[in-house]
């Protein structure tokens, strides 16, 4: 799906996210808990480490062979005194949790670099999800030199990669609403 | 085209979107895989679309109230209209909603069986249970295979699989070297994909594989904590691209104190026919499982997608019932419109023909009909015009009244003669002639009295003063009906008889006057002259007693002649044309000259004299009204009883009224008063309150009077006696018309 139409259908969904303010709050967000850059071979990589709890709602629904998609939005941006900051970059890298009926395993599968894993319970699987390695987000050439950079990364649970008849429910019910704050680190020049 | 086809155009080409984009919110549910990433824009879309229509359908029914408050023409026929079609549209539609619901949830609902379920679970352990003979197998096989590699030797370090996961890396390409090991035999014997030996930490020490994968799988930390614990990994790897791997790992067995324990990790594929095997039932289960799960929600979202579709719908049918409702309902309208239009007068009105059905041969027959009542009117009101001019030229006055006597026409000659101003008076009650002039009163009275009397036709002689004094008016009226119904009103004709009247008065009073001349008059001279013949021839030839006798009756008979013949003068001079002398006279000095004479006769009579001070010159004949004077103060003096002293009052004032000015002179005494049997015609020629007079002096009076253009009257006072009132005309225009008038009479 493209930008515009993503930022269409998320403003309008604001709508309908407004209509349960009302209702009780989602037990727990996600946490990152640790992101670590480094430059290297002449890239720029990122680590993540991040906390993902399930809701009874979700871990049912993965239970039941229902995927569940998660989204990490990194941005590189650099700080302006009197202009919102300008974003250098933005990345988007997207993992799928999902439940194998028949050999009984959790698999977690990178979209980007196609990466599964396999995975026999499901704290396992979560903790893999939360684990983020070896993310090249640019060439450190590309960087501008002697202008301090800050990175900064946040996750959610994509509701529109869940199957169409789940989302207006989702949308609607604050149980479904995972997602994290802007994890923020310092970029050295 | 105009801007209102064009939003009609964008509301129904929204419409049609509308109702597109619900049904591939459907096809969205029934296949996510073709339309799924659109489904929450195609739903938040409908949503803001239905809600678009309700605020039209709210705009056009605020319109409608408004119209029906202020009761513009069709807006209750629109209501109507609207109310049927969305009645007729909207009943069956919630019936197939009903029916719809029902059936989505039942449809839902027998696609769930307990049976397909347990079959699909059957399936599944069936599956997991071949899986696992074959696992077990593939086990023993492994595990034979640690065996001879425990009993063998192999060399070589650990391999540095960070260095191998590094594509960029150059380093492990020339590290590892592929070829046919003892590891690869055993591998090609096995039929296993790939065989690695690992340490104990899960280093790689040697591997084989059939495919070209650079990194081997190795096993996790929880495979090697339980390959630790001495015992054996069995595993089923969910199919990536080639099919489901089974992953068996195994301890090597030890082969001494000294040497360090290894760990052989291998992979098998499945067969072909198994792997589609295991791979169908585990999508139809996944896929079963997943549905089963969704089902609330699938029910939720088609109940969504209905009730949208059944919003959308109804919303599209109210506002196209708007629509068509005033579509309908404009010329109807238009025609109320035109109808109040012409109801108000405007028969100028003409409805634009925009159809060729019935409606248009309703506007098509209207307009001919308000043209031929615009041609109408303009005859009724060229004839309308003819008879104002017709009326306008008459010199007789003409009043119309209607059934409840308000005046409807008033032409200009009957304004003259009633002395009226140019303010409108029509549409006004006929009371309003003398509320406006008092001096109308009469007339009014007398008309109101004829009118209420319904008779068919009537005439009346009516008398006025205004302020050109006295005026008599014949009228004539006559009652006409208005219209179809039994409404009835009046048409009065008048004319000022006012000179007629006296010309004719004075007609006859000539022809007394002529009779009395040759009846009366002329033998009295005979008779007195033989009467004066007998005294003289046989008075001295008589004895004295006879003679006194003869003188006395002689006497008599003469001294009656001679008063015979006074009186047939004085009526004579009644009778006589009058020959009116007016010049400007100061009344006051003219009352004073006779006062002063009545003051030298009447010494002991009482005059109390109030006159006026400034009063203007009054165009009068001084001689004539001097024997008006002369004859009201003598009558004045004789009310008085004999012995008792006399008392007249004479005052002179201006009087201002409705009419005009006019000069009041009130001679008063304090007699006995007038008996009220003739108070109303004392001034008639031979009416007396007296036991002698000839019963000419006060018609005498009042005919010098009315020569005058003025009026006279004799009322009791309040307290004794009676008071005669003369009323003058103070206007210019008698002082040039008097004489002219009064000379032309015969």
């Amino acid at each position: 799906m493209t930008a515009p139409l993503h930022r269409l259908r998320s403003t309008l969904w604001m709508l309908l996210a407004c209509l349960s303010l009302g209702l009780p709050a989602s037990a727990a967000d996600i946490e990152i808990l640790d992101v670590r850059g480094q430059s290297r071979d002449g890239f720029y990589f990122m680590d993540l480490e991040a906390r993902i709890p399930l809701s009874p709602d979700m871990q049912e629904a993965v239970e039941s062979g229902v995927p569940l998609r998660f989204v990490f939005d990194v941005q590189l941006v650099r700080a302006r005194r009197y202009l919102w900051d300008a974003r250098m970059l933005v990345l988007r890298r997207a993992v799928r949790l999902e439940r194998h009926a028949l050999a009984g395993k959790y698999v977690v599968h990178d979209e980007v670099s196609q990466q599964r894993q396999v995975l026999a319970s499901l704290p396992d699987a979560l903790e893999a999800l939360g684990q983020l390695r070896d993310v090249t987000l640019t060439k450190v050439d590309a960087l501008p030199a002697e202008v301090p950079l800050r990175g900064r990364v946040r996750a959610k649970l994509d509701i529109e990669g869940l199957p169409a008849p789940m989302r207006p429910v989702a949308y609607l019910s604050p149980s479904w609403y995972l997602g994290s704050g802007w994890y923020s680190w310092e970029i050295a020049p | 085209m105009s801007r209102r086809r064009y939003a009609a155009l964008g509301v129904a080409l929204l419409a049609v979107s509308l109702l597109g984009s619900l049904v591939l919110i459907g096809a969205a549910l029934q296949n996510s895989e073709r339309f799924g990433a659109l489904f929450s824009v195609l739903l938040l879309t409908n949503g803001l679309g239905l809600i678009g229509f309700v605020i039209l359908l709210v705009s056009n029914v605020r319109q409608l109230v408004g119209q029906l408050r202020s009761r513009q023409a069709g807006a209750r026929l629109t209501l109507r209209m609207v109310l049927m079609f969305v009645a007729l549209s909207v009943t069956p539609l919630l019936v197939l909603y009903g029916f719809s619901l029902d059936f989505l949830k039942r449809g839902v609902d027998s696609w769930f069986d307990a049976r397909i379920d347990n079959a699909l679970q059957d399936a599944l352990d069936l599956s997991r249970s071949a899986l696992d003979l074959r696992m077990r197998e593939l086990h023993s096989q492994t595990e034979q295979l640690a065996s001879e590699l425990g009993r063998g030797q192999t060399s070589g370090g650990v391999l540095d699989l960070s260095a191998l996961r590094n594509p960029d890396s150059m380093v492990v390409a020339s590290t590892w070297e592929g070829g046919d090991t003892d590891l690869e035999l055993l591998r090609q014997r096995a039929k296993a994909d790939e065989l690695s030996i690992v340490s104990q930490e899960g280093g790689l020490l040697e591997t084989s594989s059939l495919g070209p994968d650079l990194v081997p799988a190795l096993p996790t930390s929880a495979m090697l904590l339980q390959l630790r614990q001495g015992r054996s990994y069995i595993g089923l790897e969910p199919p990536s691209n080639g099919g489901f791997l089974v992953r068996i790992a195994v301890n090597i067995p030890d082969q001494g104190l000294a040497s360090e324990r290894r760990i052989l990790h291998a992979m098998y594929a499945l067969s072909p026919r198994m792997n589609t095997l295991a791979g169908n039932v585990e999508h139809a289960y996944a896929r079963y499982n997943e549905l089963d799960y969704l089902r609330d929600k699938l029910k939720l979202s088609f109940v969504l997608t209905l009730t949208l579709v059944l919003l959308s719908s109804i919303a599209v049918a109210t506002w196209a019932a708007f629509v068509s409702a005033r579509r309908l309902s404009a010329p109807i309208s238009a025609l109320a419109a035109g109808t109040h239009a012409v109801a108000a007068g405007d028969y100028t009105t003409t409805l634009p023909v925009t159809s060729n059905d019935e409606i248009g041969l309703l506007v098509s027959s209207f307009n001919a009909m308000t043209g031929h009542i615009a041609g109408a009117r303009a005859e009724i009101e060229s004839q309308n015009r003819y008879m104002n001019t017709l009326l306008s030229e008459l010199s007789s006055g003409v009043i119309a009244l209607d059934d409840r006597s308000r005046i409807t026409t008033l032409n200009d000659s009957g304004r003259q003669i009633l002395a009226l101003e140019d303010a409108p008076i029509v549409g006004e009650p006929l009371s309003a002639l003398s509320d406006r002039h008092p001096y109308l009163q009469p007339l009014v009275d007398e008309l109101t009295a004829s009118v209420a009397a319904r008779d068919g036709r009537w005439q009346r002689e009516i008398r006025i003063f205004n302020s050109e004094g006295r005026r008599t008016l014949m009228c004539r009226g006559t009652a006409v009906s208005f219209g179809s119904d039994a409404r009835q009103g009046q048409v009065i004709v008048f004319d000022d008889i006012t000179a007629l009247a006296k010309g004719q008065r004075d007609a006859a009073w000539s022809e007394v006057a002529r009779r009395l001349a040759h009846e009366i008059k002329n033998p009295l001279t005979p008779i007195q002259l033989s009467a004066e013949r007998l005294r003289q021839k046989y008075l001295a030839k008589m004895a004295p007693a006879d003679a006194e006798t003869l003188d006395r009756l002689t006497s008599t008979i003469v001294q009656q002649v001679e008063t015979m013949k006074a009186m047939v003068n004085t009526f004579t001079d009644y009778a006589r044309p009058p020959v009116i002398n007016q010049g400007a006279a100061d009344v006051n000095a003219l009352l004073s000259g006779v006062i002063d004479l009545y003051r030298s006769a009447h010494p002991d009579a009482e005059f109390i004299v109030d006159l006026a001070r400034d009063l203007p010159p009054v165009s009068m004949d001084a001689v004539r009204f001097r024997q008006v004077f002369n004859n009201l103060l003598k009558n004045a003096l004789e009310a008085h009883a004999q012995g008792t002293p006399a008392q007249v009052t004479i005052q002179t004032r201006e009087v201002s009224s409705g009419s005009g000015s006019h000069l009041e002179i009130r001679i008063a005494d304090a007699g006995e008063g007038i008996k009220e049997d003739v108070v109303g015609s004392v001034f008639e020629p031979y009416v007396t309150n007296k036991t002698r007079g000839t019963g000419l002096g006060l018609a005498i009076v009042k005919k010098i009077v009315e020569e005058h253009g003025g009026m006279v009257s004799l009322e009791n006072n309040p307290g004794r006696g009676a008071c005669a009132i003369i009323t003058l005309p103070l206007q210019p225009a008698v002082l040039a018309r008097g004489p002219d008038e009064h000379r032309s009479q015969p």
